[in-house]
């Protein structure tokens, strides 16, 4: 059982350094991140061509 | 950057994985229809074990692992490989090379897979769950694929952009996860070095892998790429994706041992195995909650993009199944369903719902592209879709109330195991009926693939649902 | 933003730190030798060479997807209720099999104790010829590639109900029909074994 705990207080860990990257990109308000990696996708620019346009 | 120099780099793009991209996805339909013949076959069996029964490379245990190494290696790693190498030039801009050693790669790949599946059918299967093929065959798909992530590393190595794509990030990841997993299981089960229970244990430890760690990471790429690009609009949270990567690669890596659970191995792997399990909830419902936030407001989009409707679904289920099994893993859940159907309803939720719906979103974006002409046929691409979705959704809700009515049978011994098959009979008559309408929409998904690469179906224009949608709107107003 | 090297290095990262726990921890801590009881015999015995070979006809028809080869333990599940084992399968039961047909799914039976459940080598034939004899209403497949069909009277011959095969024909099993009962002979995991399976 040793090996169980170790390796979870390892994952538990690395979850609670993700939840708190995660409270302070909300806090910092960066929830809603629409920063050019995002939208570097649409540089071809073909995107929206199987929908209506508008 | 202006318009002009945009569609030269596009077109070199393009040029530079077309036939691979083309070999790898055409290979994968051929291997979908064989599977799905396997598969009805293998179902049938199950229910009227009268049929096909009088040779042995017919029968089921046979059938059934044929079904599965052609499904599992031809269609859903052929279509995983072309949808990659069509995205790493997308987004690294860099054009790829070794074009014709990929080429051959697809090729080695089909007869590989060919002759795995010969073997099988000729008794040479390994009996190891997800790794049946034997040791050669496993050592070249291993060498095609390194040509595969070698064409990909050097794209990235050699981009033209600042970021790094979240898609991107699945992709890099899944180039070094697949060859450390498959290598180690295959050298560590068939090499010889590993035998009794340490084997079961990596049996498992690849079986689940090779699931959270390759298909999962191409078709979450996927999703990530072609949902934006449809609707026009960026994903939500971008940061949340990047969350949900780390937890996926840190958590799913320890899932695959909850197959055990109450078996004979070490206590602590199935608690690992129960724990990470659990925690996979994390990145599913990172990659849910972004999913739904980025559709919300544009879910009417999904009548006229058929890329769309296939994404949308595979996402859906994805979460569906995800869920699910987190909560399987558990061992009160376990105790009833494992040995059942019910995981064989949840498999096919997974390998289907979620990752061959993906594939086929995918390949709706992609093959008009590539070949220049638009999908040939509207009444093809709704039978594809409905009879899939019927399909699988049949097959998952029968399988499941299946599953637990036999798990909750067998845990009662008073119930004689002849009653039990009996009780199981109905749901895997239902499953047959599912299956077929699978089938049904892979014919109806090939000959769409067939016309296009074969020059039929009309050039590029309004794609084919649209235009429809349009005329049919025109003429009501 | 995030670097391919670190995207690299981070995903060879996970997935060593469980193949360190998964495949080597186990390869090197899971009891890999057998051991000796307390009547002096070696566990588990090493397979005759027929039930070896029928082992391998096992394997290859792909017995492993419809049974399991595990029996659960008391506190879990009905296994023991239902006579399939005497006792819960441990980690020393599957010492040096390559590879261990432990199964996922139970479509038939558990058989890591039939040995011990159904001795008898004429029943193992006759269900295997054909499970509808010895048990109706199975979606078990029957086997009778695994028997020839020969003219006349032989002693080896299956006592089949009437009419099953055309007057004067008699059912012989092959090598490979006897070496896979001999193998199902001999799956058994006796009481007297002890051990834990949290090492
Ligand atoms: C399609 C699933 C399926 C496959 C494949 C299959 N079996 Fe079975 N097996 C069953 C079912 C269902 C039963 C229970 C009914 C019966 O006795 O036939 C069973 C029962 C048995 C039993 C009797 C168990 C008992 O508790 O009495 C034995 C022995 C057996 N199978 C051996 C085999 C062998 C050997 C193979 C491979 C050559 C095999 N089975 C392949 C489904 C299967």
């Amino acid at each position: 059982m040793l090996y169980a705990y170790l390796i979870v207080t390892a994952m538990a860990v690395f979850a609670s350094v993700a939840a708190v990257a995660f409270a302070w990109s909300v806090v910092a308000g960066q929830f809603r991140d629409l920063d050019a990696a995002a939208t570097s996708i649409f540089w071809d620019e073909d995107a929206t061509a199987e929908v209506p346009r508008g | 950057m202006a318009e002009l120099e945009h569609a030269q780099l596009l077109a070199k793009l393009d040029g530079s994985c077309r036939r691979p991209v083309l070999l790898f996805l055409i290979s994968a339909v051929v291997w979908l229809l064989v599977g799905s013949t396997l598969a009805l076959i293998a179902s049938i069996k199950l229910h009227a074990p009268e049929f096909l029964a009088n040779d042995a490379w017919l029968t089921f245990g046979r059938m059934r692992t044929a079904h599965l190494n052609s499904v599992a290696y031809g269609w859903a790693a052929m279509a995983a490989v072309g949808v990659l190498l069509w995205l790493v030039p997308r987004l690294t801009r860099a054009p790829l090379r070794g074009t014709r050693l990929l080429e051959g790669a697809a090729w080695a790949w089909n007869g590989l897979v060919a002759a795995g599946v010969v073997a099988i059918l000729t008794g040479y299967s390994t009996s190891v769950e997800w790794l049946e093929f034997p040791l050669p065959i496993a050592m070249g798909l291993t060498v095609c694929f390194a040509v595969v992530a070698g064409a990909g590393l050097d794209a990235l190595h050699r981009r033209q952009v600042d970021h790094i794509y979240v898609s991107l990030w699945y992709l890099t990841a899944v180039m070094v996860w697949f060859p450390v997993l498959y290598l180690t299981a295959n050298i560590g089960i068939h090499g010889g070095l590993l035998s009794g229970v340490a084997q079961a244990m990596t049996n498992w430890w690849f079986a689940h892998n090779v699931l959270g760690l390759f298909v999962t990471p191409i078709a979450l790429a996927t999703l990530y790429y072609v949902l934006p690009k449809v609707i026009g609009r960026p994903i939500h949270s971008y940061y949340l994706s990047l969350v949900g990567f780390w937890a996926l690669a840190l958590f799913y890596n320890w899932a695959g041992l909850h197959h055990l659970v109450g078996g004979p191995v070490p206590m602590w792997a199935v608690t690992v195995g129960i724990v990470a399990s659990m925690m996979m909830l994390i990145p599913v419902t990172t990659v849910a909650f972004n999913q739904h936030m980025t559709m919300r407001g544009h879910f009417h989009l999904l009548r006229s993009s058929p890329s769309l409707r296939f994404v949308v679904f595979a996402g859906m289920s994805y979460a569906v199944v995800s869920a699910q099994g987190s909560f399987e893993a558990l061992r009160g859940m376990s105790e009833v369903v494992h040995f059942t159907q019910y995981t064989v309803g949840h498999a096919h939720l997974g390998m289907y719902g979620f990752f061959s719906m993906m594939m086929f979103g995918g390949y709706y974006f992609i093959l008009p592209r590539l070949t220049g002409r638009e999908w040939p046929s509207a009444t093809l691409i709704r039978v594809h879709f409905w009879c899939s979705a019927f399909g699988i959704a049949v097959y998952f809700l029968a399988l499941t109330a299946g599953g637990v009515q036999q798990g909750l049978l067998l845990l009662d011994p008073g119930v004689p195991f002849l009653d039990v098959v009996q009780a199981t009979l109905p749901w895997l008559q239902a499953r047959s009926w599912a299956g077929l309408a699978l089938t049904v929409a892979h014919i109806a998904f090939a000959i769409s693939v067939a016309q296009m690469v074969l020059g039929l179906a009309p050039a590029r224009g309004t794609p084919t649902l649209l235009a429809q949608r349009v005329t049919s709107q025109g003429g009501a107003a | 933003m995030i670097e391919p090297r670190t995207l690299l290095l981070g995903a060879l990262a996970t997935v060593c730190f469980s193949l360190t726990g998964y495949v080597l921890v186990p390869a090197l801590g899971v009891e890999t030798t057998p051991i000796t009881l307390e009547n002096g015999r070696a566990y588990p015995p090493v397979l005759s060479e027929q039930a070896a070979q029928g082992r391998e006809v096992y394997r290859d028809l792909g017995c492993v997807y419809c049974h399991s080869q595990q029996v659960r333990p008391e506190t879990f599940g009905a296994d023991l209720d239902r006579g399939w084992g005497r006792r819960g399968s441990l980690p020393v039961d599957y010492v040096g099999q390559q590879p261990p047909l432990l199964g996922t799914m139970r479509t038939g039976p558990d058989l890591a104790d039939i040995g011990t459940r159904q001795p008898s080598e004429t029943w193992h034939l006759l269900h295997l010829y054909d499970p509808q004899l010895t048990s109706p209403g199975s979606n078990m497949p029957p086997f009778r590639f695994l028997f020839d069909e020969v003219e006349g009277h032989d002693e080896r011959a299956l006592t089949l109900p009437e009419g099953t095969v055309a007057n004067g024909v008699s059912v012989v099993p092959t090598a490979r029909a006897s070496a896979l009962v001999a193998y199902l002979q001999a799956l058994q995991q006796p009481p007297d074994v002890t051990g834990s399976s949290d090492e």
